[in-house]
């Protein structure tokens, strides 16, 4: 695979749509990478984002705002810019369970898909059913594993469309011996603290260091030089995005603060507005 | 004047690495690290008029992405001073837990600029520099840094009734950068040198654009040192025999860069590109913090061992090249 500069200049071979607002584009070439690993998009002209990957080879995208915009317009044959693999992914091992909301289930697809992983359970949550992305890849996947004790497929949707009725902490999360979480991060936060709470309280007393979240912060340099990607002093773009729960759950900026583009910190509901 | 006296005189690059929160973590997993330089502070306020002839304004954004780019020899970043309102680093700075020095750092518009946001930094910073010498800029901005030499001295000059504490000077490698040094030389304690080279230009063969946003980028990397090996040395023909004390700062990647900066004339040393990224293989890929420990900490020690061997000392390296002819 060749760069150019940095960039793996790469065809669009197919573009998914999910929903009205998500779509999968399926790239010609592209680096290699892990599971939880992320790339960086560049738009000649419009500006450059990180992006999940759901598999090798294919990233998806969830509209947003204008740089996102832009690559919606993007058509099948045409070109993307792409750099990377940028960061510390998932773990990947047997028995694990898989706890995705919303966009956060596109880099979980891709752990997922990985051959020689048994027995993973898969947690997707949504607001209703056509964000539960990729679910009927999920279940394909899950139907074709010939692992032995198979994978354990749970849904929930906050309107009750498909699957249970609730927020994904309210789903009824399989066992694992890790928890490996990707979505926004007051939901990873609420999910960790059920999985690690007493039993008696109805939680699974999870030895924090064995839940995995998925960090995501405003991104520039994408390899650690910046720190616009830092919250307290974790850079997600070189020590994450994929941290454990042990590692960030006592930082003061964990699901508070984030650095706006000109660094300064700003509270994480100032900064979705 | 005071001099920085740092317990070991390695310390960050002012730009790299950047805020408090990352220093600390730097600290908790042991760095050999003498000080931190904060990423620069500027003319931003949340105040409208902070003082009455200034004016400043509440933000400087800086360049949207792509801010850096990696040609697979030589890393460029056009960055352009993104700055927050200065009461903001005030904030941090007293919030801060962190038990090694800390270096400001400022920019400015005009001379000015830097006397008054030193004067706001003075109580939380164990020393001040003064970037002078920035190379990017947004695309299409015309007044950055672009000083003339008359204005650095001024700038320098004020800066200095602003503070006590030592005063570090940035200078530029792609301005005259001996004949500023001659200029400020009884006004400074030490002059960085230098900051990013250039700026060079990457273009993207496909979209026939500038990869960064900036259009232009400021060079680092291990390329860029011998080009700041000469800066040094020129620099230290000019304060040779005075108090004045050199940072060496350009693309220092192992521990024989350290010693070889002390034989051309520096007794301070600044890692940045080669610290918090990895650029084998021809890509550029971030350290995780405790790959920069064990980076930092191995450039010490490589040259801890380099002067016992050689039974010698950093002070007797100092400007100890021997020039042929």
């Amino acid at each position: 695979m060749d760069r150019n500069n940095q960039y793996v200049h790469t065809k669009i071979e197919k573009i998914i749509e999910h929903n009205e607002s998500t779509r999968s584009f399926v790239l010609e070439d592209m680096f290699t990478s892990e599971p939880g690993q992320f790339g960086m998009v560049w738009l000649p002209g419009v500006d450059e984002k990180p992006i999940s990957l759901s598999a090798r080879n294919r990233i998806t995208v969830r509209k947003v705002g204008p740089f996102t915009e832009k690559l919606f317009e993007k058509k099948e044959g045409q070109y993307l810019d792409v750099r990377g693999p940028y960061g510390r992914g998932f773990p990947q091992m047997g028995f694990s369970t898989l706890i995705g909301g919303g966009c956060g289930i596109p880099p979980l697809v891709y752990l997922f898909s990985k051959s020689g992983t048994p027995a993973q359970s898969f947690v997707l949550a949504g607001k209703n059913k056509d964000e539960l992305l990729f679910l009927d890849e999920i279940i394909k996947i899950a139907e074709q594993s010939t692992h032995y004790q198979g994978h354990n497929i749970v849904a929930v949707t906050d309107d009750g469309s498909y699957g249970k009725k609730g927020f994904a902490a309210d789903a009824n999360i399989p066992e694992g011996s890790i928890y490996n979480l990707c979505g926004p991060e007051i939901m990873m936060k609420t999910v960790a603290e059920k999985l690690t709470a007493p039993v008696k309280e109805g939680g699974y007393e999870t030895d924090p260091s064995k839940i995995y979240l998925s960090m995501e912060r405003y991104m520039k340099c994408a390899v650690g030089i910046c720190g616009s990607c830092s919250f307290s002093g974790k850079r997600v773009c070189a020590d994450g995005p994929v941290f454990q729960y042990d590692e960030i759950s006592s930082l003061p900026h964990f699901n508070e603060f984030a650095r706006s583009r000109t660094g300064e910190i700003t509270e994480l509901k100032e900064l979705r507005k | 004047m005071p001099k920085l006296d740092l317990e070991i005189p390695l310390v960050n690059g002012c730009g790299t690495g950047s805020y408090l929160g990352i220093a600390y973590e730097l600290e908790k997993m042991g760095i050999k690290l003498g000080a931190f330089v904060m990423k620069s502070g500027g003319p931003c306020s949340e105040i409208a008029n902070v003082r009455e002839e200034y004016r400043w304004e509440k933000e400087k954004k800086g360049n949207p992405n792509p801010t850096v780019v990696y040609t697979g020899s030589i890393l460029l970043n056009s960055m352009a001073l993104p700055t927050h309102p200065i009461e903001s680093w005030v904030r941090e700075l007293k919030n801060s837990e962190l038990k090694m020095p800390i270096i400001g750092s400022v920019w400015g518009n005009k001379p000015e600029d830097y006397a008054l946001l030193i004067e706001m930094l003075d109580p939380y910073v164990d020393a001040h520099q003064m970037n002078v010498s920035c190379p990017n800029k947004e695309a299409g901005e015309k007044s950055v840094m672009e000083f003339m030499t008359a204005q650095i001295l001024a700038a320098v000059e004020l800066a200095r009734e602003a503070t006590k504490k030592p005063l570090m000077v940035k200078l530029s490698p792609n301005e005259n950068y001996v004949a500023i040094a001659e200029l400020v030389k009884h006004h400074a304690d030490h002059f960085v040198c230098g900051n990013t080279v250039g700026p060079g230009l990457v273009i993207d063969i496909y979209s026939r654009r500038p990869v960064l946003a900036g259009n232009y980028g400021g060079m680092s990397g291990p390329a860029m040192k011998p080009k700041i090996m000469k800066m040094v040395n020129d620099v230290y023909e000019v304060v040779k025999g005075t108090d004045v004390g050199i940072v060496a700062s350009g693309g220092i990647s192992r521990w024989e860069d350290i010693i070889e900066y002390s034989i051309a004339g520096a007794s301070m040393f600044e890692v940045g590109t080669c610290a918090f990224i990895d650029l084998k293989g021809g890509t550029a890929r971030g350290r995780k913090t405790e790959e920069i420990v064990k980076f930092t900490n191995d450039l010490w020690n490589g040259v801890q061992k380099f002067l016992k061997e050689e039974n010698t000392t950093l002070d007797k390296l100092v400007g100890s090249m021997v020039k042929n002819g």
